[in-house]
């Protein structure tokens, strides 16, 4: 699942609830799924990719109802009025210079929307366990918390990282670390969490996290929620090709 | 003579008044203006008539004003300006160009979407060659791919948009007559009322794909080749495997530009006009992709044998039957990119190929390359010299000046935002 988990994490989809009573690995990565999902939720954040020619940064501003239906309005200058839809399955893109609203299917989801995120990484739903075959490794302290170290291996060629390695807090389901591997066998990229928050009901979300490359030295993205809104009310037609224009 | 009487006149615009002042004070109706610019620099060293080459610099500014913080208001007012004119549009070549691109509010109803301004509304679905286009009409098939945005006509215009559903709706559309620039007299030319063009399309999905059909009276042209009068068309875009995309539109009744009147089969058939598209992605490594899009543009009542270069350029040939686009796209960790494109004549076996290389560096900042080299013999559409045939000017008019485009081009340039 390469970056999607790491992406609808931090756009919102992955508040972690405090019981961990689920020990298998199937249940906890379920787990993980099951409570990224909510009724409505409204988020502003920021990403930022380093490498040795600086840093690019976008922001946008995100909107969700349930595991299905997106909305994501790019802010920053270059990208400012360009719109993604995901609704019933369906992926729209809008361009504001072109006036003209785009669908996309199938392969076409794979393309960037930013450095190394795909539209498909940044709008899909939960499906973790379709994808892969996982299997419970062993544990390890991460930052100071007790984690799981889950192995996931794609069971198809449909995904950029072939394998995966997991770390997830025993104590609250919350991802602490993730390494993503080629074929090969050989270490790509690591992701570090960075900050959990809890918010009003107790619940916990990451609200920062960094890929750092281990092909390329000083290459990272960052991702930040800025701003985050749990069940808000959001109009019907918030999620139809209205919202787009 | 009807009159109207000024009380009611003056109770209904009060109540007009009241429901806008009512609407305005139920959503945020404050607004900040944001400023983007894009510059645009090119140096270009490219063949000219009679083998002889030149070396020029050239770019864009384009500055926008955008209304931002209302969602029930948009506004935008953007302006390009060139550091020298050689279209010929100014009577001093070296006076700097200022264009007006777009100019456009857009007011978000409770039911219905206002569009109005100097804008553009998408109709049809297609990358280069698009039948449904009727507005602006995406059938030439001289195109510049150094350019940011292929086909980018505005016009002005009001449009309502009516949803009828998520993800359906309808829309309608009215064009004033173009104010044209007269050359020769150097003034500009209002058109009369009979000019205008106007229309509805119809938007909706069914069982996975986008369907749209609409209607167009056409007055005016609002690009060059543009076919006027009565214009319906059909578009769809959906997936089989790949993405698949098309449309077919045509033209009847009176065309003033082309001076025909097409009531009859022999002359509606040939403007029948006929695209289709293709495009699939491929995941080439972990953080690179492979892109490729194929589309034609068929008119089966044009001709489909070759000929002679003069007729086209006089607009006396028309179209040929088949034109054919296809793209390659190879990007790399969203930082690299390398394409080419072209735009293929099979009935005269010529064509344009574009090859692009681009390296967004930093934020907002992107490093190009181009060739531009054309594949065909001196009266093919897309001549790689045609320094032996180079044909009189359309009408006798004017006189091709020794700097025109010949086949080769070669660019380096950069683009910024911010």
């Amino acid at each position: 699942m390469k970056l999607k988990r790491i992406i609808t994490v931090l756009i919102g989809l992955a508040i972690l609830t405090t019981s961990a009573s689920a020990q298998s690995a199937e249940e906890i990565i379920q787990k993980m799924d099951e409570l990224q999902t909510f009724d409505t939720m409204y988020n502003e954040g920021t990403m930022i990719t380093e490498d040795r020619f600086g840093e690019k940064r976008s922001t946008y501003k995100a909107w969700s109802r349930g595991s299905q239906d997106f909305l994501i309005e790019f802010t920053n200058v270059e990208e400012r009025g360009q719109k993604i839809l995901r609704v019933d399955e369906e992926l729209y893109l809008f361009y504001p210079d072109a006036e003209d609203i785009i669908p996309m299917h199938g392969a076409a989801l794979k393309q960037s929307m930013f450095g190394d995120i795909s539209y498909e990484d940044i709008t899909e739903g939960r499906n973790t366990l379709d994808k892969y075959d996982v299997e419970m490794i062993n544990s390890e302290i991460v930052d100071g918390e007790d984690c799981w170290v889950i192995e996931m291996i794609a069971t198809s060629r449909d995904v950029p990282y072939p394998k995966q390695v997991v770390k997830v807090g025993k104590k609250d389901y919350v991802l602490r670390e993730a390494e993503y591997y080629a074929r090969s066998g050989r270490l790509l990229k690591i992701v570090d969490v960075i900050k959990v928050e809890t918010f009003g009901d107790g619940r916990l979300m990451i609200t920062e996290m960094v890929m750092e490359d281990q092909l390329r030295r000083g290459s990272s993205t960052r991702m930040r929620i800025d701003k985050l809104e749990i069940d808000p009310r959001l109009d019907d037609d918030l999620f139809s090709l209205r919202s787009l224009y | 003579m009807n009159t109207t009487n000024p009380i009611v006149l003056r109770r209904v615009l009060t109540g007009a008044v009241m429901v806008l002042v009512g609407f305005l004070f139920a959503h945020p109706a404050w607004s900040e203006t944001e400023v983007r610019t894009n510059l645009e620099f090119y140096n270009t060293v490219y063949r000219g008539r009679n083998d002889t080459w030149y070396y020029t610099g050239s770019g864009k500014a384009d500055i926008r004003l955008g209304s931002i913080g209302n969602r029930n208001m948009r506004a935008e007012a953007a302006v390009e300006f060139y550091p020298v004119d050689l279209s010929g549009g100014s009577s001093v070549a070296a006076v700097p160009a200022l264009n007006l691109k777009r100019f456009w509010i857009k007011a978000n109803f409770p039911s219905w979407r206002l569009t109005a301004g100097k804008t553009k509304v998408a109709w049809g679905n297609g990358f280069v060659f698009n039948s449904g286009d009727i507005l602006f009409g995406s059938l030439s098939p001289y195109l510049d791919f150094t350019q940011s945005t292929v086909r980018d006509d505005t016009a002005w215009l009001t449009a309502f948009n009516i949803p009828t559903g998520h993800f359906s709706y309808i829309e309608g559309v009215l064009l004033p007559p173009s104010i044209l620039y007269d050359s020769g007299s150097g003034s500009l030319e209002v058109q009369t009322i009979d000019k205008t063009s106007g229309g509805l399309r119809f938007f909706a999905r069914a069982g996975g794909w986008r369907l749209e059909t609409g209607y167009l009276y056409k007055g005016d042209a609002k690009v060059a080749s543009d076919l006027l009068g009565h214009r319906p068309y059909f578009s769809f875009h959906g997936h089989a495997g790949v993405d698949v995309y098309g449309a077919v539109s045509l033209a009847a009744g009176w065309d003033g530009d082309a001076g025909v009147n097409r009531d009859n089969w022999d002359e509606i058939s040939k403007t029948v006009n006929f695209s289709f598209g293709a495009f699939h992605q491929f995941q080439t490594g972990y953080d690179s992709t492979l892109t490729l899009r194929l589309e034609t543009l068929v008119m089966p009542w044009q001709n489909w044998n070759a000929r002679d270069y003069q007729e086209i350029i006089d607009g006396d040939a028309g179209y040929y039957g088949i034109m054919i686009y296809p793209e390659l796209t190879w990007m790399m960790r969203s930082t690299w990119y390398t394409s080419v494109q072209s735009v293929i004549s099979p009935v005269d076996a010529s064509a344009q190929i574009t090859t692009t290389f681009g390296w967004h560096v930093f934020q907002g900042f992107t490093l190009l390359g181009f060739v531009v080299v054309n594949a065909g013999d001196e009266q093919s559409l897309f001549a790689y010299d045609r320094s032996g045939a180079w044909p009189d000017y359309p009408d006798g008019s004017g006189k091709w000046k020794a700097y025109e485009f010949n086949g080769v081009n070669i660019t380096i340039g950069a683009r910024y935002s911010y």
